[in-house]
């Protein structure tokens, strides 16, 4: 078994847990009922996002320094595995907010900045595919360092801009044990099927360099 | 890999989606909503007959209302869980697809330039 499809096995397993935390041992939350237990997978997506976000930064950093092809393939896959997660975010939290405030979307701090946050990690990948080979790995990995100067701005907007609709940051820190509990392992269950995933796409993405490599050894032999 | 792959998300997806369906949410009615219940099902319920009829026709409204509203809870619970489910699947499946058509086209260049040679 490799190391991929342990980790993918893991994941699947405490994802398999994290339902049961969140339907068996979650208590009800006595405003929202059972819509509230969309919270559990909707705020470890976005904090699932970050840390996808925090490699990308991390790994462009590295790349501008040491100038490594790793560096660079790291902070492309975990761009595009943030960016799913973004999906799930943005496609479970207009779900809540119909319930919650009667609106499927709202120009909130919230909202507003981690759609801007969203939206520049698909710059990203769209600056990648319009740029030739040399510029596009340099160019990226300065906007995947910008990018996530709004990382922040996201998290405190709520402290930042009074008056949105989401709750303050601490709010998860008030919440009863059982619930806390659900969350953690939600979270934990993303992190790892996050770290399945950044495994196998860099793996793909060798196997691109893998072919292109044998490409040109043909193209050389003609 | 590829087929076990696919396996495996099958496998899951079972596991999630029996889990889910199989599992007993417990019903949580808060005061309020009783009351709202009640309410709403008196000012609907054109009471001129007696008062246990009354009381009969409310409690079924009130009744009728409340499961209501939780079916509308849960559709949107299942909404959400389901989209959950469906991008991570199709992420999966759509890395999967990519392993598979690359490994494909290293093994026919390979043989290629094992043919060559």
């Amino acid at each position: 078994m490799t190391r991929t499809q342990i980790v993918g096995l893991l994941s699947a397993i405490f994802l398999f847990v994290a339902i049961y935390f969140v339907f068996s041992f979650a208590e009800i939350e006595m405003s929202m009922l059972e819509v509230q237990k969309i919270f559990y997978f909707h705020i470890s997506s976005a904090f699932t996002l970050f840390l996808a976000f925090g490699v990308t930064f991390v790994s462009s950093i590295l790349y501008l320094i040491k100038r490594r092809d790793k560096h660079d393939t790291i902070a492309l896959v975990s761009t595009e595995i943030g960016i799913v997660f973004g999906v799930v975010v943005f496609t479970t939290g207009p779900i809540w907010a119909r319930f919650a405030w009667n609106t499927w979307w709202n120009w909130e701090p919230r909202l507003t900045s981690a759609l801007i946050l969203w939206l520049t990690y698909i710059g990203y990948l769209i600056l990648r595919s319009a740029l030739a080979e040399e510029k596009k790995r340099v160019y990226s990995a300065v906007l995947g360092i910008i990018g996530f100067l709004n990382v922040p701005i996201v998290y405190f907007s709520v402290e930042l801009w009074q008056g949105g609709l989401h709750p303050d940051t601490s709010t998860k820190m008030n919440l009863p044990p059982t619930m806390q509990i659900a969350w953690l392992i939600s979270w934990l269950a993303l992190t790892l099927l996050y770290l399945f995933f950044l495994m196998f796409r860099y793996r793909v993405e060798q196997m691109k360099l893998e072919l292109e490599t044998i490409q040109h050894q043909q193209m050389g032999e003609l | 890999m590829h087929k076990g792959l696919w396996i495996t998300v099958l496998i899951v997806f079972t596991l999630f989606f029996g889990l889910f369906i199989f599992s007993q949410i417990p019903v949580a009615i808060t005061q309020d909503e009783v009351f709202i219940a009640v309410s709403d099902a008196i000012a609907e319920t054109n009471a001129q007959v007696d008062e246990m009829e009354i009381e009969q026709l409310v409690t079924q409204k009130a009744v009728e209302k409340l499961e209501d509203r939780q079916k509308r809870r849960l559709k949107f619970l299942v909404s959400a869980y389901f989209i959950i489910w469906l991008i991570f699947s199709l992420y999966a499946l759509h890395l999967a697809k990519m392993q598979n058509q690359l490994r494909k086209r290293i093994e026919q260049l390979h043989n290629g330039l094992q043919a060559k040679e």
